[in-house]
């Protein structure tokens, strides 16, 4: 009977056991929220937007640096973005987007906005919810790209009050690991050469630069979607071009 | 209820015959007739013959030519669509430029710009430039360049200085980048800024080699706790350490903390295998040979490590892994192997002999062409494509050269040694329009289709009366064979129609043998459709040919030769081992470059015809054959009749003559060559009046001259009884009666020979049609397409292996080409739309009639034309009588699209002209007439065919013709303009039927009072490709307006007989104007001139002319060229009115006279040239004086410029951002203070930014350094 009586106890604490497995696992975010403390509001928005960054960052990347393609083609079921582009037979094609690093700045800022807002009204929740008054002042903020990193500079000047004193973060720095801005690099260097000679070499860009793969697909309507890719994290850009273009025949 | 009639013509089938061969004929002309009322393109009055439609063609031909030599040529500009700008269309695409009539389809209406995007400002092309990032963007617009903050420059090419790029150097790596961008850079990097880390270097690759000298400049830099790094100095000296150059850390003098060779590993960026010490720092490449790696604690670079040639691949003992030789470092695996200490390995990264690399072993870097099937020669099969190939790090890739072979891929192979080759492979643009093209110059058609590498002269040679060069592509492109686009089945009708032509071939009929072919013979035998068809390949995807997998379809028509079929072409399916295009050659680059390498000598072809004026060589070579025919009855048979026999006949009576006179005494020999002298002579003129030739004429002199010598003979016998009665010498009565009996026997034996048709002449037509390449019907060999990942399926491919297969999930990754279904029904015809004036009747499953809307029968010389319409796609022939659908040879004007439109058009002859063919009709031929069928089949594209004829019922009016000949066009076309002072030109008219023409310079005169006789075709059975015709010369022509008066009479065949009353003659005249040119063409200025200097190389210039008077105040076409007035055939990118601009010219520097011709429409010429100096400065400033002034130092440079300096930089490798400035704009005086104790280390800029390597001057103040 007692040895029953054990064994039943210890199912039951196995179970409460589990089950609080299970709660705090389900529930980590808002529980790791509200037993400890928010030390670093930076870590918290890192944290926060990583995953949205990243994931808009790849799809930009993939579509040509839009993240919502309107001048595209369809490849492989995903519309790329052209980045050079004329209509016409015959010509060599016209730059889109001849800024092609503030483009995709752009993009990235604006695929974000919604989820900067929200992680700082998660930031600003989670903070009150363990008596700290709070004061965020919603500024401008930017996205930016450098040699192996993404960097969203957030101008939101932040106060954090309680008893202890109070505190005040000018603006939040947040990077993500990405070689987009190496990416865009050929991208702009391919899109040149489409616009002056109607056409690019890609071996002599994967001779010089061991660590990037450039392959080149020709579409039906003599468009070409060049993916770059860097070898070693498999990050890629995709853009198009339609550039000197002959039609079938010598006239169509 | 069908109609019966009872048939009283003697011989029927003759008549019928007739007939149908007449509206055979008629046919073609009324096509080319339907094309030319139908096309809205061709409706202007510039356009309105087929002459003038081959103009346009080669006019569509020669902008691709151009624009592939310059990749400048305005789109459209020969199209006379009005071309708008489209800012920023529906889908995003800014400044796109579309034809008027679609803009508003396409573009917002707020976003349409009137004209071209050139002219407007947001649209201007031009340099854009980041001035953050250093980067430049070529062919950008102004407008999205400087919406996001970028300065936009006038120079599309970007070859302005802000854009030229250097070797950035950033520590240990380097970037190819411009000057700016390296100051970005070298901040990101934490290098420098003060230093001078931008270096000019000429290439990328120049740049990238000086990596490794770069990192031998490195050191130990040693810090007080025994740490140590390895670095630059400059970084040492930031890090506060003591740097030892050329030292590793492990080094036993330095005395660090650091252990040598504490392990090995790879290095991010680099190529090579690592040792490492105890600190992290890198030390030298690994080598099992410990000692020599570590070189005493010194840096080792490259070439001083381990086998520093060879890639070491899997090499166990040196990690001197080379990239560019195929090697980089990378963790070993159990197929690698590893270096003797530790688990790394220089990767191999060649490709192993494979299917993929042709059975090849292919090192890292390597490139090599794959091609489906035979290439060149004009062979390349329906659906195949060039592909590249290459090896990138132990992996092949493929890259398709442009579909339809719009890039063909050529390849090199350099020798490296042992018997070893690399290949290097690209996919290069075909050049095969501009072949062509080639044909529009007789002159140098020949020299020009030798020097491009892309074309061949395919040589014609059926007989000497057919044989031809043409200039055709090497590798042909390829059609869209879908048939949808209706420019492109155009285009590509148009294209294949290139190669119709048409044989003469002459017969003669001999005494015994009966007809003889004397004239072009060869063409009634295979090599005329071998030859043929081998020309019509060449132009593309037409004629009897095979895809890529070796299937085929017959596509021509020919009659009167044995037809060739595409199962003869099997072969060219096969691949040829080691066939490759290769490159173009320096000459042809420079050519493409405007820099022509031509031999400016020009030979005449001897082809005359080839391309007479158009370039269009299936006209002229019907032509040349028409006029070798002339030249051939003319000369020839002609000529054998009246020239050798007349001094047969000479001869004879010559020495009859000579031999019959001296002697008192006449021999019998004498009397017998006498009379046949005299008998042969007679014989000559019997066969000229009766019209014989050949064997017919010779017949007659030769009985002439054997019955005139037994004349002769015959007298001698009875010559006492003869001079008694004439009285006359024997030798005299002996030609006498040689005369009278050899004329007795001629005339007989001509008569005989008249009545037997001996002699007679007959042509005998042979034609050939090019029409384009249809797949096979059926959907069988689909497959064929799908599953070979290093050829992946395009519609091209799929759609040249059936008509039935069908490419799906385009825009995957893995397109599939499948096979439409195959419902098994035949297409079911239905009529649909008629000519005005004409209706279907009694319309049923079976056929339809056509009649007038007053349901009477055809007119005749009126143009019908007609649309039956199937439920599916598919491709429609016809014939008079009932056939096989593979007996049949006519196709609707779809030619052998598959459509479910098929268009069909008729001129019906009248029977008079029937009648004037000379056919043996007799009877009832109204009622003949009165009952045509046409039976038509169609095929969809499974191959379903009806069996049972869809019969058109119709019949032709017999009645009179009524209606006066209508003139449909001329050449050149009315209202033309004349080049100035031309007094005189050829005139041509194109009537809808045979007519008799005049011309007055008087209006309203009655036909029969004018003077002016045109010389007319009017023969029913010749009704050419735009009508029947009638030529003159139109003289006394005037700078001003010149007008003529044109009337015409219709069926000639009536001329002069009982039925004159019945011909029909223009009421009205026909006002035909021809504009002189008052004022010459001028070239009133040119631009640039004189001499140019800039620091980038090349630079982009802007040629502008300007032109004045001609047709219309200057409005002309100019192009320029290099060598000499004849070659400058480049059309500006801007021209067409009188100011004409090319934009975007490349030079180099150099002095440069670029020739310059200016052409109206009338023809009228103005000569020009632009002459300039492009200087290139590279120089930099240099100091020339350098004194005292009011308390100042002043420094005087050679040129403007702008001057720094430095205290305390010996070297001058400064950021002149950093150093202080002796100027505030550029300028040739340059001011500093005057301190004694200073010196001054300064640098001078010039405007290009040249800057000196070392420092401009040292200078203290009290002397120069």
């Amino acid at each position: 009977m007692q040895k029953r009586g054990q064994l039943t106890i210890f199912i039951i604490i196995a179970i409460v056991i589990i089950a609080a497995a299970v709660i705090v696992f389900l529930f980590w975010p808002r529980i790791s929220s509200t037993f400890f403390q928010v030390e670093d509001p930076e870590e918290f928005i890192q944290d926060c937007l990583e995953e949205d960054l990243e994931k808009n960052v790849n799809i930009i990347s993939k579509q040509g640096g839009s993240l919502n393609p309107t001048n595209s083609v369809m490849f492989r079921n995903d519309k790329i973005d052209y980045l050079c582009y004329t209509a016409d037979y015959y010509l060599t094609c016209y730059m889109q987007k001849p800024l092609l690093k503030q483009s995709v700045e752009d993009e990235i800022k604006n695929s974000i906005k919604s989820s900067v807002d929200s992680c700082f009204s998660d930031l600003k929740n989670n903070l009150e919810d363990k008596g700290n008054n709070v004061v965020i002042n919603k500024g401008e903020f930017s996205v930016e790209l450098f040699p192996s990193r993404i960097r969203v500079l957030i101008n939101y000047p932040l106060s954090i009050s309680n008893q202890q004193g109070t505190t005040t973060e000018d603006e939040i720095n947040i990077n993500i690991n990405s070689n987009l801005y190496d990416l865009i690099s050929i991208a702009t260097s391919i899109a040149n050469w489409e616009a002056r000679y109607g056409d690019a070499e890609t071996t002599v860009y994967m001779t010089y630069y061991p660590n990037i793969k450039v392959e080149k697909n020709l579409l039906n309507d003599g468009s070409k979607v060049y993916v770059i890719t860097e070898r070693n994290t498999n990050e890629e850009f995709k853009f198009a071009s339609r550039s000197l273009v002959l039609p079938p025949g010598y006239g169509g | 209820m069908k109609k019966k009639f009872n048939f009283s013509i003697k011989n029927e089938k003759h008549l019928e015959t007739a007939v149908q061969i007449l509206i055979l004929i008629i046919s073609s002309f009324a096509i080319s007739y339907v094309i030319h009322e139908t096309n809205p393109d061709q409706e202007t009055n510039e356009k309105n013959s087929i002459v003038d439609k081959l103009i346009n063609f080669f006019n569509i031909i020669q902008s691709v030519s151009a624009q592939v030599s310059t990749t400048s040529y305005p789109a459209g500009a020969s199209s006379g669509v009005t071309e708008q700008c489209c800012l920023r269309d529906n889908n995003g695409a800014i400044c796109q430029s579309y034809s008027s009539n679609v803009i508003n389809e396409i573009c917002p209406l707020n976003q349409i710009f009137q004209g071209k995007c050139e002219d407007s400002s947001i649209c201007q092309i031009g340099c854009c430039i980041d001035s953050d990032e250093g980067t430049c963007a070529t062919k950008s617009t102004k407008g999205a360049c400087e919406s996001r903050g970028g300065i936009w420059k006038n120079d599309q090419n970007c070859n302005i200085q802000e854009c030229r790029k250097g070797c950035c150097v950033l520590n240990e790596n380097v970037q190819y980048s411009t000057e700016i961008r390296c100051d970005k850079l070298s901040l990101i990097y934490g290098v420098d800024e003060n230093e001078d880390n931008f270096r000019q270097v000429s290439n990328e690759l120049e740049c990238l080699a000086l990596a490794p000298e770069i990192a031998f400049e490195n050191g130990a830099c040693v810090f007080n706790d025994g740490n140590c790094k390895t670095t630059s100095l400059k970084d040492c000296a930031n890090l506060g350490g003591d740097f030892n150059q050329g030292f590793l850390c492990s080094h036993p003098d330095l005395n660090t903390n650091c252990k040598k060779q504490d392990h090995i590993d790879c290095v991010d960026g680099k190529d090579e295998i690592y040792w490492f010490d105890s600190c992290g720092n890198r030390e030298n490449i690994y080598s099992s040979d410990k000692d020599a790696s570590w070189s005493g604690g010194k840096i080792l670079n490259k070439a001083q490590s381990c086998n520093p040639n060879s890639a070491n691949s899997n090499s166990p003992i040196c990690g001197n892994c080379n990239y560019l030789l195929g090697s980089k470092c990378s963790a070993a695996n159990v197929n690698t192997g590893k270096i003797e200490d530790g688990n790394f390995i220089c990767q191999d990264l060649s490709c192993g002999a494979s299917q993929e690399t042709d059975g090849e072993q292919r090192e890292n870097g390597e490139s090599w062409c794959v091609y489906d099937s035979y290439i060149g020669e004009g062979k390349d099969t329906v659906g195949s494509r060039h592909w590249k190939r290459s090896c990138i790090d132990g992996k092949v890739q493929v890259e398709p050269c442009a579909d339809f072979r719009g890039e063909i891929c050529v390849q090199s192979d350099t020798d490296v040694g042992d018997d070893e080759k690399f290949s290097s492979a690209g996919c290069v643009i075909n050049r095969a329009v501009e072949c062509v093209n080639y044909n529009q110059d007789e002159k140098t058609v020949k020299e020009k289709c030798k020097e491009n590498s892309h074309c061949q002269l395919t040589e014609v040679d059926v007989d000497s009366g057919f044989k031809f060069d043409v200039c055709t592509a090497k590798y042909p492109g390829g059609f869209d064979l879908i048939g949808e686009n209706g420019r492109a089945v155009d285009s590509a009708k148009q294209l294949c129609s290139l190669a119709n032509q048409k044989c003469t071939v002459i017969y003669v009929k001999k005494l015994f043998s009966g007809w003889e072919c004397a004239a072009n013979c060869d063409c009634e035998t295979k090599k005329f459709s071998e030859e043929m068809n081998n020309l019509c390949i060449a132009l593309g995807d037409c004629g009897s040919y095979i895809n890529y997998i070796g299937e085929g379809t017959n596509n021509i028509k020919v009659k009167g030769a044995p037809k060739v079929s595409w199962t003869e072409y099997k072969k060219y399916a096969k691949l040829v081992e080691g066939q490759r295009a290769d490159p173009d050659t320096i000459e042809d680059l420079k050519r493409i470059g405007f820099v022509s390498g031509e031999d400016p000598t020009q030979q005449e072809s001897p082809l005359r015809f080839l391309g007479s004026s158009l370039g269009s060589f299936g006209i002229a070579a019907k032509l040349i054959a028409a006029a070798q025919v002339n030249s051939f009855l003319g000369g020839g048979i002609s000529g054998f009749t009246n020239t050798p026999l007349r001094f047969l006949g000479n001869q004879y009576l010559f020495e009859g003559v000579l031999q019959g006179t001296p002697g008192a005494t006449i021999s019998a020999f004498g009397n017998f060559l006498g009379g046949a002298g005299v008998g042969a002579y007679m014989g000559s003129l019997v066969a000229k009046v009766f019209g014989l030739q050949g064997d017919a004429a010779i017949a007659v002199v030769v009985a002439g001259a054997i019955a005139g010598g037994f004349g002769g003979l015959g007298y001698l016998g009875g010559s006492a009884i003869s001079s008694a009665l004439a009285g006359i010498s024997p030798a005299f009565g002996g030609l006498l009666a040689g005369g009278i009996i050899g004329l007795i026997a001629a005339l007989v034996v001509a008569i005989v020979m008249k009545l037997l048709g001996v002699g007679k002449i007959k042509k005998v037509i042979v034609k050939f049609s090019c029409l384009p390449w249809q797949a096979p019907a059926n959907g069988n060999s689909c497959e064929s397409c799908n599953g070979n990942l290093l050829k992946p399926c395009t519609e091209y491919r799929c759609s040249s292996l059936g008509k039935a297969c069908e490419l799906i999930n385009i825009d995957s990754s893995n397109p599939q080409c499948v096979s439409i279904k195959n419902d098994g029904k035949v297409p079911i015809i239905t009529p649909k739309n008629i000519s005005q004036g004409f209706k279907f009747e009694n319309g049923n499953i079976n056929g339809v009639e056509i009649r007038t809307e007053n349901s009477a029968c055809i007119p005749s010389f009126e143009l019908l034309t007609f649309i039956l319409e199937t439920d599916e796609r598919a491709q429609c022939k016809f014939d008079f009588e009932s056939r096989t659908y593979d007996e049949l040879e006519e196709y609707s004007l779809e030619e052998t699209y598959y459509t479910k439109d098929h268009t069909f058009g008729f001129i019906a002859p009248s029977l008079e002209s029937i009648q004037a063919l000379g056919g043996d009709i007799t009877g009832n031929v109204q009622q003949r007439f009165g009952n045509l069928q046409m039976y038509v089949k169609c095929q969809d594209v499974n191959g379903n065919t009806n069996t049972k004829d869809y019969i058109i019922d119709f019949c032709i009016a017999s009645g009179p013709d009524q209606t006066a000949p209508r003139i449909l066009t001329t050449n050149p076309i009315n209202n033309a303009y004349l080049k100035q002072n031309t007094n005189q030109i050829d005139l041509t008219i194109f009537l809808n039927e045979p007519a008799e023409c005049k011309y007055d310079l008087i209006s309203g005169k009655n036909y029969n009072n004018i003077t002016n006789i045109m010389n007319c075709n009017t023969d029913v059975n010749d009704p050419g490709i735009a009508g029947w015709t009638c030529n003159s010369t139109l003289q006394g022509l005037t700078n001003d307006d010149n007008k003529f008066y044109i009337k015409c009479r219709d069926q000639p065949w009536f001329a002069n007989t009982e039925n004159e009353t019945k011909r029909n003659t223009n009421n009205e005249d026909y006002e035909y104007i021809l504009h002189g040119t008052q004022n010459a063409l001028k070239i009133d200025y040119t631009k640039p001139s004189g001499e140019i200097v800039d620091g980038v190389e090349p630079r982009t210039i802007e040629l502008e002319i300007g032109t004045s008077g001609g047709i219309n105040d200057g409005d002309s076409i100019c192009k320029f060229g290099f060598i000499d007035y004849e070659n400058s055939n480049i059309p500006l990118f801007d021209t067409g009115g009188n100011i004409h601009k090319q934009k975007g010219l490349q030079l180099l520097s150099g002095e440069y006279l670029i020739y310059v011709k200016c052409e109206d429409d009338a023809g009228n010429q103005a000569l020009g040239n632009i002459s300039f100096n492009l200087k290139l400065d590279r120089q930099a400033p240099i100091a020339t004086r350098l004194f005292e002034e009011s308390g100042r130092l002043k420094l005087i440079t050679d040129e403007n410029a702008e001057c720094y300096y430095s205290l305390n930089n010996p070297s001058c490798n400064y950021n002149i951002k950093n150093a202080t400035p002796m100027t505030t704009a550029f300028s040739k005086e340059h001011y500093a203070n005057w301190n004694q104790g200073e010196i001054l280390y300064i640098k001078c800029l010039d405007v290009f930014s040249n800057e000196p390597t070392q420092c401009t001057v040292k200078v203290s103040a009290t002397k120069i350094i």
